[in-house]
């Protein structure tokens, strides 16, 4: 995982700046200080405010797991504290899957085209597809990031997310899903477009006794720019026969 | 007081853009947004524009020589990109995934199927020393617009990669410029001059181009380390 030669180069363009300028150096802003005006433009890099590992409903409750779910919780929660913990999808350097990419404590930029919303994670150069102009295929297509569709309501992006790769996880704890996971996210500017909120609805009947909520935000950073996170480089938890191994 | 006003230049440059509302990219620039794949050929074994190996080095050339023998007889060529790790600049534009190029006013991005690569190429920035860059495996990009072109000046790269797969070397001191234009809507060419004077006893050129894809053709999910398990460990 390799730091930032950007960060480098920024901070010193940030001191030349300072020494030319006579005053304290400025973070360099890359974008303006504020998102788009447009509510419908999330174009730009944002991150998460609040890095949990594990996710609490909107009720500040864990989610509503059926007896398999807290089993396979249980399992992966003492297999930790004893120091071999089950091995993720991240592990392995696979995609983290939704919605657990957008719970990574690392910046994101959302690209806007024609027909997609992009959104491109510095975590392991995670993409995210979400078609803007299809329902979702049939039959689903499995994939680790899922088959994501969107549409506005408003000013909200509508984000139906299927067909997620049940090797991915719900948080980095333990609470996991299976086939039938279901998604949908609403992103909407908030406080000015300083920040989008994201109110996600997670729903899978073999896992969850009823759909839950979680909500994240994230902030705008015009201060930042995506850098290179190689997952593959120097692996430190590559697992061994499922076993995560700290190296 | 020359050098005081570029600096007022260069600081109102920087600056100017952080207050503004973002202002889309000309539509001269919006042309080449889309997505983009190789328009045949095989680039494996990269020459220059007239069709010859590049001039390398006597040792340069040893290890190339190597690297094509070890494979060829099927044994380890120390290919870092088959190990799932980013094959490096000019190879990652090499490969037959398509990719999206996203064009806005100060950045221009590559997002790769191939190894679900994110290139970012900065448009508002000088290219830093070689000495003031971390090494990186796609190295830092910057980029301007010359007469309808895109052109990309690319260091600060590890020397890990290799130019192509048949495995023309390189060191740190790899410097590309790429210079894209339109040779119609849907083609794009892609000229890149390769400097590098402790691999080669002269910059060389090789020339790519891509075709356009319809704009709702989705990119897969390309996943070496799932093809790949034993990359990870090690």
């Amino acid at each position: 995982m390799a730091a930032s030669r950007a960060a480098k180069f920024t901070a010193a363009l940030a001191v030349g700046l300072g020494l030319l300028s006579g005053s304290a150096p400025a973070a360099t802003l890359y974008r303006p200080e504020v998102s788009s005006k447009d509510p419908r433009d999330l174009s730009g890099v944002w991150f998460l405010r609040r890095y949990n590992r594990v996710i609490p409903t909107l009720e500040g409750t864990p989610p509503p797991m059926t007896e398999r779910a807290k089993l396979e919780w249980a399992k992966r929660v003492v297999a930790e504290a004893n120091g071999a913990p089950i091995a993720d999808a991240s592990s392995h350097c696979w995609p983290h899957g939704t919605p657990r990419v957008m719970n990574s404590p690392y910046p994101l930029q959302i690209f806007q085209t024609a027909n997609q919303v992009i959104i491109a994670h510095e975590v392991a150069h995670n993409t995210r597809y979400v078609h803007m102009q299809r329902g979702h295929l049939t039959p689903a297509k499995v994939s680790f990031m899922g088959d994501s569709v969107g549409h506005w309501e408003g000013d909200t992006l509508v984000i139906d997310t299927v067909g997620v790769d049940d090797r991915t996880w719900i948080d980095e704890q333990g609470v996991i899903h299976g086939p039938k996971l279901h998604t949908v996210e609403r992103i909407r500017k908030i406080e000015d477009g300083k920040a989008i909120e994201n109110v996600v609805t997670v729903e899978d009947t073999d896992f969850f006794t009823k759909p839950w909520v979680f909500r994240d935000t994230y902030a705008w950073r015009p201060d930042l720019r995506l850098t290179e996170y190689v997952c593959e480089e120097n692996n430190r938890n590559a697992p061994q026969d499922g076993v995560t191994v700290a190296k | 007081m020359k050098t005081t006003l570029l600096a007022v230049i260069a600081v109102a440059a920087i600056t100017g853009v952080a207050t503004a509302e973002p202002i889309p990219a000309p539509a001269d620039q919006l042309r080449f947004q889309g997505i983009w794949k190789l328009a045949g050929g095989d680039h494996s074994t990269v020459k220059t524009t007239v069709g010859k190996l590049p001039p390398m080095r006597p040792e340069a050339r040893a290890r190339y020589d190597a690297a094509v023998a070890a494979r060829k007889a099927g044994k380890p060529t120390g290919d870092t990109a088959e190990t799932c790790l980013p094959p490096g600049l000019p190879r990652a534009i090499f490969y037959p995934q398509p990719f999206h190029l996203i064009v806005e006013p100060n950045q221009v991005t590559f997002l790769h199927e191939y190894m679900h690569l994110h290139r970012l190429v900065f448009i508002q920035d000088a290219l830093p020393a070689n000495d003031d860059l971390d090494q990186n495996w796609l190295g830092f990009s910057a980029g301007r617009w010359d007469k309808g072109a895109l052109v990309v000046r690319s260091r600060g790269f590890n020397d890990k990669t290799t130019i192509d797969t048949a495995g023309i070397p390189h060191s740190t001191e790899l410097m590309l410029t790429e210079r894209l234009r339109l040779v119609d809507k849907d083609t794009l060419e892609d000229v890149i001059t390769i400097d590098d004077p402790k691999t080669f006893t002269s910059p060389w050129q090789t020339k790519i181009t891509f075709q356009r894809l319809p704009d709702d053709t989705e990119i897969g999910e390309y996943i070496c380390t799932l093809t790949n398990p034993e990359a990870v460990k090690k």
